[in-house]
């Protein structure tokens, strides 16, 4: 019952790109068709399951026990950055169409804040590996909402005129202000499952 | 020397890393809900992006193509783990205050952007420069949009109270307000370069 | 100096010898932080063990012990003495149901079991808003801004119930408004709030299991000078001659002669049904049992429900709900939802009736002996 709880909570009370403010470089970038939306929502999903459960293990097998927490940034950001080189590598041989399909949203997640955020948020709020898991995979279906959503708007967006100034980015980060102002209407709806 | 200064005033307006380049947003959003906080979190910045321009300006030609953005990686991490382990010893309740967008230094595109950009063709002084110039673009941005942010939500600035609270629309404190003020806030830096 | 060519030696040496240097660099700064880091911790809690807790002259830090507290908790007692003597307890409590989960509260009790002070050591709530629980639960501050300064003028802040010092546990605890309790939370910060009273409520609970002497705090009541601010003419001891028909502690009455006469009889009587618990009353009597005055002798109402009701009922500008003169002949006092005529205070139903009942209480005692 607690996991529809962090579930909820993870997709829309505290949306990762409405409310926690990380992943909005590809939000913003990624985000003028749905399609892509999608595409890098699937890309997100699937490199932050893999990198949370390593880096899960690493910091409970490796660096908790050695003392090394003061590592961590450092550890994690190569060990993403290694492991989106390798799921690339994987990729490409093992499931071309995926490859095609993900290809250019992969290398974006290196140094993306959204993967590394989870990751040290998993630890921080000590979670176990099951809910951390289940944490994680509701993140990225929070951000493919997200994206959805914004792109949607963005498309019908590009259709209207707009003031000079504010075409392009201007805009759309209003937009997105707006669209997370609605989000806060899901407070609280976690706590008819405590 | 022109060159240098220049440089450091193209950091500020021309390529501002918030307003004109866009880069940095996570950060930008999340630690601005105070003038403190957003001038905290710039300075904090602007510290490791100089201290890792001048790194990797120093180690440019010991370090192969092939492994640069690895190499310039571990660099910006470590300088951004020091900086981490300074402010959780001395500074702890600002440290608290930035949270997880301390460590999420190390990953802003800015670091990376200018290592490549900027400290792996240039000289060690002009990269000086450089990391300042960006650092004060960053910082200055932020700093603006927290001071935004906390006056229009709370009426005070830096804890100062300028307005009634009650006058105070809560909403720019909240994440909503983050975006509406930056946005509009790019909307305003616009205009007036274009002038 | 030309850049090292990229083979597979180049490569492998200069990140290694990168990696190497920097986890040197790092293992030894985390040598030197790691000290001053518990250090810096160290003194802030020295620091809000003495914001919390009264004047001691121990170690409370050096005589700490743990303290269950169920659900496998235990949490960190500060003891704090002076002259060898305990003045009080600095219970280090903690919630992680914070809405950004963590948060760690030192509180600090008197020995009456009485909330001293406070003081948040660890959290990470939203700035502006979750982080305002580092002052919101102490009296209010007026703060004049700038423009009300320039302008003079002042807007009232709107008076809030959100203090937590001076209360004490023991009359219930602590919970928001939206939780049924009588503390307002943090605006826009419930969640934040009701961590914050959960950590006090824990603590709370740690210093009841911790100090065997708890017992309910000691209700000093001013009967004396009750008496006297009922009636100003009389010789007697009242005290020395009361009586009581119950077998109960109270009511209790304290004749009041002149020249050996009678002149009219104090009651002591009391409720439990006050909003936060008791509350205690001296009624006035006249030798036939009408009630001349009544003076309230204690309270743990909340100053919004309490204002006015001390002289509610002795408000001559309005009949509706002036007691004074009444007697029982027409059956017990009672609000108007009730049957009778008597208006109670909108929005203080609880402490009004609670206060009818002691009235009533007091005139049957009267009426028995």
């Amino acid at each position: 019952m607690e996991y529809i709880g962090i579930i909820l909570v993870a997709i829309f009370v505290n949306n990762i790109v409405y409310s926690q403010f990380l992943g909005i470089c590809p939000f913003l970038g990624v985000s003028r068709k749905v399609d892509t939306a999608i595409g890098m929502g699937a890309a997100v999903a699937f490199v932050l399951a893999i990198a949370t459960l390593v880096t899960f293990f690493l910091q409970k097998g490796i660096l908790e026990p050695f003392n090394l927490q003061y590592l961590q940034t450092i550890v994690f950001i190569l060990i993403i950055a290694s492991l989106v080189q390798l799921i690339e590598i994987i990729l490409k041989k093992a499931a071309p169409a995926l490859y095609q399909a993900l290809g250019v949203f992969l290398p974006l997640m290196s140094t993306n804040c959204l993967i590394l955020g989870t990751c040290i948020l998993v630890i921080q709020k000590d979670f176990s590996l099951f809910p951390g898991m289940i944490y994680a995979i509701s993140i990225s279906i929070g951000f493919m909402l997200a994206l959805i959503i914004f792109s949607g708007v963005r498309e019908q967006l590009a259709l209207t005129r707009i003031p000079k100034a504010m075409q392009g980015m201007p805009i759309a980060i209003i937009t997105a202000g707006i669209i997370a102002m609605a989000f806060m209407g899901f407070s609280g709806i976690d706590q008819m499952f405590k | 020397m022109n060159n240098n200064v220049k440089t450091l005033v193209n950091g500020i307006i021309k390529d501002n890393p918030i307003f004109i380049l866009l880069l940095g947003l996570c950060p930008t959003l999340a630690t601005t809900s105070s003038a403190i906080n957003g001038l905290s979190m710039g300075l904090a910045t602007m510290f490791v992006l100089i201290m890792s321009n001048i790194a990797i300006s120093l180690l440019k030609n010991l370090i192969p193509d092939k492994v640069r953005i690895p190499a310039y990686i571990v660099i910006i991490a470590a300088f951004v783990t020091a900086l981490e382990m300074a402010m959780n010893a001395y500074v702890p309740v600002l440290a608290d205050a930035l949270g997880v967008f301390l460590p999420l230094i190390a990953v802003n595109c800015i670091l990376l952007g200018r290592a490549e950009a900027f400290a792996a063709k240039n000289k060690v002084i002009p990269s000086i420069f450089d990391g300042v110039g960006i650092g004060l673009g960053f910082a200055g941005a932020l700093t603006i949009l927290g001071i935004v942010r906390e006056l229009l939500g709370t009426g005070k600035i830096f804890d100062f109270a300028i307005f009634p609270e009650t006058f105070g629309a809560l909403l720019f404190v909240l994440a909503p307000g983050a975006f509406i003020a930056l946005g509009y806030l790019i909307v305003i830096f616009n205009k007036l370069q274009k002038k | 100096m030309a850049k090292l060519e990229s083979t597979f030696k180049n490569m492998f040496l200069s990140l290694s010898i990168i990696c190497l240097a920097v986890a040197l660099i790092l293992a030894q700064l985390n040598v030197i932080t790691t000290e001053s880091i518990a250090e810096a911790r160290a003194l802030r809690l020295q620091d809000a063990i003495m914001v919390v807790v009264p004047e001691f002259d121990n170690d409370p830090v050096a005589e700490s012990f743990k303290m269950p507290v169920g659900q496998g908790d235990s949490l960190l007692m500060f003891p704090a003495k002076k002259n060898g003597e305990l003045v009080g307890f600095a219970v280090h409590s903690f919630s992680n149901n914070g809405f950004s989960g963590n948060i760690q509260v030192l509180v600090g009790f008197d020995m009456e079991g009485k909330i001293v002070n406070y003081s948040v050591l660890h959290h990470a709530e939203t700035p502006g808003l979750g982080d305002k629980m580092e002052e919101w639960f102490r009296p209010q501050e007026q703060t004049t801004s700038l423009i009300e300064r320039i302008f003079g003028f002042q807007i009232e802040t709107e008076g809030r119930n959100s203090s937590i010092i001076g209360r004490n546990l023991s009359a219930g605890l602590l919970f928001v408004a939206n939780d049924g309790g009588d503390i307002d939370a943090i605006t826009a910060s419930t969640i934040t709030a009701r961590a914050f009273l959960e950590a006090v409520n824990k603590a709370y609970a740690a210093f009841r299991e911790g100090n065997v002497d708890v017992s309910p705090p000691e209700i000093v009541l001013n009967i004396e000078g009750a008496i006297q601010s009922i009636f100003s003419d009389f010789d007697n001891d009242p005290v020395a001659e009361a009586f009581k028909t119950s077998s109960d502690d109270l009511p209790m009455v304290f004749p009041v002669k002149q020249n050996g006469k009678p002149v009219g009889y104090a009651v002591h009587s009391f409720s439990d049904n006050g909003r936060n618990g008791s509350i205690h009353i001296m009624v006035g009597l006249d030798t036939e049992g009408n009630i001349l005055d009544y003076y309230i002798l204690h309270h743990r109402e909340t100053p919004e429900h309490a204002e006015g009701v001390e002289i509610w009922f002795k408000d001559e500008s309005n009949p509706a709900n002036n007691i004074i003169g009444r007697n029982l002949s027409q059956g017990l006092l009672v609000l108007a939802d009730e049957g009778s005529d008597i208006d109670g205070i909108t929005g203080s139903t609880r402490t009004t009736r609670a206060l009818l009942e002691a009235i009533n209480s007091a005139i049957l005692e009267f009426k028995n002996q």
